[in-house]
């Protein structure tokens, strides 16, 4: 009985030993492969890896935020959320869930979904403990994403906000950084951006109002002439005793060409605004990313 | 994706290799890890020195069901297509193959993949494979083949019984129903603008067009009682008249093949879901 007792825990040990040393191997040669840039086959010896450990959350974490970078060189961005929300976030440490909540808006970012990117990102900001490299990362990446939304002003309050309440910058660095963060976020630089109600009632008050408000004149000019032309040919009939003509075909036309305007000026506002940000948007993110080159390197050189 | 398991014990090969294998291929399935699914399922094919025939078709038939799963026919196909002939899950895999073949209407695909598929004599799979090929006859409107494989086909299995009631009444209605006359629809919309589609059954395009055509009649009329030929909104309004009028005789003549066309679509789609429910329920 003795016997066949220590007998099992012997084979317990031997099991467990074996079983550990065989996702470890996997882990190790998952690593390996993807550092001779072997990413497919790299990411399917991770979900190996978690495939061979089950039941550790843990594990799944670092080895999932490990998958992230085979996607990221494969430019599989978009998949970056789903891996990462296999993950459960209530066993794991702060810093952990940061990485993750990192990753995740940073995924979502590189897709060009921004609403779910600053989603994501916000609840790393709300963590206890927010590990000081990282946090520089997070707050980079929430001003990206608030810059992306059209949000320039909170992305610069943000930053701001970053740099005062930073202790490792001296009060020297946070002048020089504050007015270097002013001059990039310089409001009289921002574009403005058209309303698509305002264009649309400014189209009803008077036909191709809404068009010029947009900066279209050629078409606002066009539906002008059309509408006038609608309301003339409706007018034109009245005076000629044509009166089922200027009811019928006058009226239509003139409901056709005025609510159809109105429309047409609302449609392209969304264009015209996206060109004008992306515009804006490219040369902030230039500027931002000297402006994070020069932040870490004042960061290193305050570090005892 | 459960059904797969009750035929792994028939695969003859290193059994704990392969349960760990397939595991790991449903564990990519379960995370939805497709590239990695498809990366790791061809790897796994393509290694014919390392793997048996048999070990390589349970493979492919369970890459073919996750991609089911998945609703990625395109993947599904061609994985439950590499199932080799002499494979136990090649019936399985023919039958959802061809389904997914007529899901996509192609329907002499889907019919020539279950009629290649092995044959059984007698039970529960000989019965699937008449329904199937009777109902995909139907669906080709080989009338006279359906007939041939329906007629004193009595299943004993209580779903493809029921279903085949369902096939020969689906059988009837194609061969009987009647489609209005193309060229009695163009006249009664020549006679009154819209009664055409009324006679086919469309009484809301027929509104519409009557709505459109009557006014256009009457400010023609009323231009060319106030000016005559001279008068240019006369001829502006008279050939929109032309316009929608010919319009209106066009398209109730051809309203007839449309809606025949669509009933015939009901009555297929309903054929369609019909031929999966055996399928499913033997298969899953």
């Amino acid at each position: 009985m003795r016997y066949s007792i220590t007998s099992g825990w012997a084979c317990m040990f031997l099991l467990t030993v074996f079983s550990t040393k065989a996702f470890t191997q996997t882990l190790e040669s998952a690593d390996s492969l993807f550092a001779i840039q072997q990413y497919d086959q790299a990411s399917l010896m991770y979900e190996r890896a978690i495939y061979e450990r089950p039941d550790d959350a843990l594990f799944l974490a670092t080895t999932l935020l490990s998958k992230t970078n085979c996607l990221k060189a494969q430019s599989k961005f978009e998949q970056i959320g789903s891996l990462l929300s296999r993950i459960d976030l209530s066993v794991l440490s702060d810093s952990l869930k940061q990485e993750i909540y990192f990753q995740k808006a940073l995924g979502y970012y590189l897709s060009d979904n921004f609403e779910l990117a600053e989603k994501n990102i916000l609840p790393s900001f709300n963590l206890e403990s927010f590990h000081t490299k990282t946090q520089l990362n997070s707050v980079l990446l929430y001003t990206f994403i608030l810059d992306e939304l059209g949000k320039w002003n909170q992305a610069h309050q943000v930053m701001s906000d970053y740099i005062q309440n930073n202790k490792m910058f001296t009060t020297e660095n946070k002048i020089v950084l504050k007015q270097t963060l002013d001059s990039i976020y310089d409001p009289s630089l921002q574009p403005t951006l058209r309303s698509i109600k305002k264009a649309k009632t400014l189209s009803l008050i008077f036909p191709g109002l809404g068009q010029a408000y947009n900066g279209d004149y050629k078409k606002g000019i066009l539906n002008l002439l059309l509408t006038g032309g609608s309301a003339t040919f409706g007018v034109y009939n009245v005076l000629q005793a044509n009166y089922i003509t200027a009811a019928t075909a006058g009226v239509y036309l003139f409901l056709y060409f005025y609510l159809g305007g109105a429309n047409q000026s609302s449609y392209n506002v969304p264009t015209k605004n996206y060109i004008k940000k992306r515009k804006y948007n490219d040369q902030l993110k230039s500027e931002m990313v000297y402006f994070s080159t020069f932040i870490s390197n004042v960061h290193l050189s305050n570090q005892p | 994706m459960c059904f797969l398991f009750p035929f792994i014990g028939f695969a003859q090969e290193d059994t704990i290799q392969l349960r760990d294998e397939l595991n790991f291929i449903f564990h990519l399935g379960e995370s939805k890890q497709i590239d990695d699914l498809e990366f790791y399922s061809n790897q796994l094919l393509n290694d014919t020195l390392s793997y048996s025939q048999d070990f390589r078709d349970s493979v492919a038939f369970a890459s073919g069901t996750l991609f089911a799963d998945f609703k990625n026919s395109i993947k599904a196909r061609h994985y439950f297509d590499l199932v080799s002939i002499h494979s136990v899950f090649k019936i399985p895999s023919a039958y959802t193959s061809g389904l997914l073949e007529m899901d996509e209407h192609k329907y002499d695909l889907a019919y020539q993949k279950i009629y290649d598929a092995p044959e059984a004599e007698s039970g529960i799979l000989f019965e699937l494979r008449i329904f199937e090929l009777a109902g995909l006859s139907l669906l080709k409107k080989d009338y006279e083949q359906f007939d041939l494989l329906a007629t004193g086909f009595f299943p004993e299995d209580s779903t493809i019984n029921a279903e085949l009631k369902y096939l020969n009444d689906y059988s009837y209605l194609l061969q009987n129903m009647k489609k209005k006359s193309g060229f009695v629809a163009g006249a009664l919309s020549a006679i009154i603008p819209g009664l055409g589609k009324v006679y086919t059954g469309l009484p809301g395009q027929a509104l519409a067009s009557f709505l459109k055509v009557v006014p256009l009649g009457i400010i023609t009329a009323e231009n060319y009682l106030h000016g005559g030929f001279k008068n240019v909104q006369f001829y502006i309004f008279g050939s929109l008249f032309s316009l929608f009028y010919i319009g209106g005789i066009w398209g109730s003549s051809i309203s007839a093949q449309i809606v025949y066309q669509e009933k015939v679509d009901e009555i297929q789609h309903n054929i369609r879901v019909g031929l999966h429910v055996p399928v499913d329920r033997i298969f899953h």
